[in-house]
């Protein structure tokens, strides 16, 4: 029931109150469906971080580095698992990406795009980590359904996206597609922050959605 | 499962999933980097293609309008306007490729010459050749004392010059029996008051610019005779007018090899020489292009000691009929 009401919390913390003392599987059940109705309804507020918090962090600014690692390790990790496709791998970069922002950032030169910038070194270092084989990414969707990670997620349906859409889509479908459900950025930030034109993100992110509803109507149909 | 179901499954995965390593990167101690290296490089190559790609964008849209300004001056934009006087009156707009743009009949008989031909995008000389075909069969040429004005409205003089002769020789050719019409010619810039004037009379302004001409040598005639006189007859006029500056010219010593040809009795050179004189540029003879003198020494095989005095005195048919087969020939 911690388990539960711990991931209910990340997902709505202003309601936490509400199902604390929930118990038994109908409740969690229950849980379960306010939180997905709750997060279809709240739109995603996006990840903002201004310029001068990488300064500040350039400076050694702790408070200033809690700040920006709270803001962006969400999506950061997102994106990265996008490339990677490996939890495992995507927390080494996770982790590689942060370090490299604490000692690159006094070097950062402002120009109006830093998350263009932290998506870059993500990018870079996950690029680097799959040359160097440390991926597993050529696993197939059973074998990712035994790992850890993704028994982490609880709910059926959720490792089933997660799994379609890390296994069957092509890496630019699966970034979009997740930083803008994990990181509430508009088509046209995601463009900006990955380099790419808005007509290649909005076709990409359509594709991709079409891609995944495919897989499910299938699945379902197979089941039935 | 719409789009938003999806997204929320995604993100609540992804949520459950991120880890938190913040004590390990926070505390972890790094080494300052003095410069950035590839992988914190900042998107300073990104930016220049992006500048690259925008400036060959620009540069592309640049030659695309360039393109199509070039194109629309060549194939679409009226280079020259031709008038073709008998008494049907037609006007030819004409493109850079001397290629036929329009069509257009300026008076009620024009309409007759025209009626049913299609001369968009035909080669100027061909429709010069099919509106005197469409004139010889209505009987618009048939009287021995017909008479073509040619006028060429152009702004650029040379060009003009060169259009004028090439379409006076294309009409003299297009008559080879001896009751060819005589062809006079002129060039006029482009004057929009003459045309305004033209069209209110209904009259080409190659024709307005020809009655201007007369009027002012025989003020005894007023505009409205003028407007009544077929092509012919005001050609003659301007004949005449011509014969009495030769005269003056000749009596001050001014005769010419040139001038002799211009009396030779091929009717159709002879009066597309004279009609070089309704441009009033003198100019236009005496300068005139390169191709004339050796259209001209062609005509005589190139003997330049041709006696003036006799052509003009003798009026030596040998040698008149001589000129003609040289000028069939040619």
């Amino acid at each position: 029931m911690m388990a539960a009401t711990g991931f209910y919390s990340t997902m709505t913390g202003n309601n936490k109150s509400q199902f604390t003392c929930l118990t038994g599987k109908v409740e969690r059940r229950i849980m379960f469906i306010f939180a997905a109705i709750d997060t279809a309804r709240q739109p995603v507020e996006p990840v903002k971080i201004n310029e001068g918090m990488i300064a500040q962090i350039g400076r050694n600014d702790h408070q200033a580095f809690k700040d920006f690692y709270e803001i962006t390790s969400k999506p950061l990790f997102a994106y990265i698992l996008s490339i990677t496709r490996n939890p495992h791998d995507a927390e080494d970069v996770l982790q590689d990406t942060y370090l490299k922002i604490r000692s690159a950032a006094h070097l950062y030169e402002p120009r109006g795009k830093p998350m263009a910038w932290v998506f870059t070194i993500a990018r870079n270092l996950s690029l680097m980590h799959l040359r160097k084989g440390k991926s597993i990414h050529q696993d197939s969707v059973e074998n990712l359904e035994q790992q850890h990670w993704f028994t982490e997620v609880m709910d059926h349906d959720d490792r089933i996206v997660l799994e379609f859409l890390l296994n069957q889509l092509e890496e630019q479908e699966r970034s979009i597609i997740i930083l803008h459900a994990v990181s509430g950025y508009k088509h046209i930030e995601i463009a900006r922050n990955l380099g790419l034109p808005l007509a290649t993100v909005l076709s990409k992110y359509h594709r991709g959605l079409k891609k995944i509803k495919k897989m499910i109507s299938q699945r379902k149909g197979g089941e039935r | 499962m719409n789009n938003k179901q999806i997204e929320g499954r995604i993100k609540r995965a992804v949520d459950k999933m991120t880890p938190n390593i913040y004590d390990q990167v926070a505390t972890a101690p790094v080494n300052k980097m003095h410069r950035h290296d590839p992988i914190t490089m900042q998107e300073t190559s990104g930016s220049r293609s992006t500048a690259i790609f925008g400036l060959a964008g620009v540069m592309a849209v640049f030659i695309l309008v360039f393109g199509l300004f070039i194109g629309w001056t060549q194939f679409f934009q009226v280079y020259g306007v031709i008038n073709l006087d008998v008494n049907p009156s037609i006007e030819l707009d004409v493109n850079r490729q001397h290629k036929v743009l329009a069509a257009t009949p300026i008076n009620a008989d024009g309409e007759a010459i025209l009626d049913g031909m299609n001369l968009c995008y035909v080669e100027m000389e061909t429709a010069i050749d099919a509106i005197l075909g469409s004139m010889i069969r209505q009987g618009f040429l048939a009287s021995a004392d017909s008479a073509i004005l040619v006028t060429v409205i152009m702004d650029e003089e040379t060009q003009a010059r060169e259009m004028e002769n090439t379409i006076a020789i294309r009409v003299s050719e297009f008559f080879t029996d001896d009751q060819s019409p005589a062809v006079y010619s002129q060039s006029l810039r482009r004057d929009q008051e003459l045309k305004s004037l033209a069209e209110s009379y209904q009259l080409s302004p190659g024709v307005t610019n020809l009655i201007q001409s007369i009027m002012l040598e025989y003020p005894q005639y007023s505009l409205d005779e003028l407007m009544e006189m077929p092509i012919s007859q005001l050609l003659q006029l301007m004949d005449a007018e011509e014969e009495e500056i030769e005269d003056k010219e000749n009596s001050d010593g001014l005769s010419s090899a040139k001038e002799s040809i211009r009396k030779t009795k091929l009717p159709s050179l002879q009066h597309w020489m004279r009609g070089k004189i309704l441009t009033g540029d003198d100019d236009n003879i005496d300068d005139d292009d390169n191709f004339l003198e050796s259209f001209i020494d062609d005509l005589l095989g190139d003997d330049n000691d041709i006696d003036d005095d006799n052509i003009n005195d003798d009026g030596d048919d040998d040698e008149i009929d001589e000129d003609d087969d040289l000028y069939d020939d040619d």
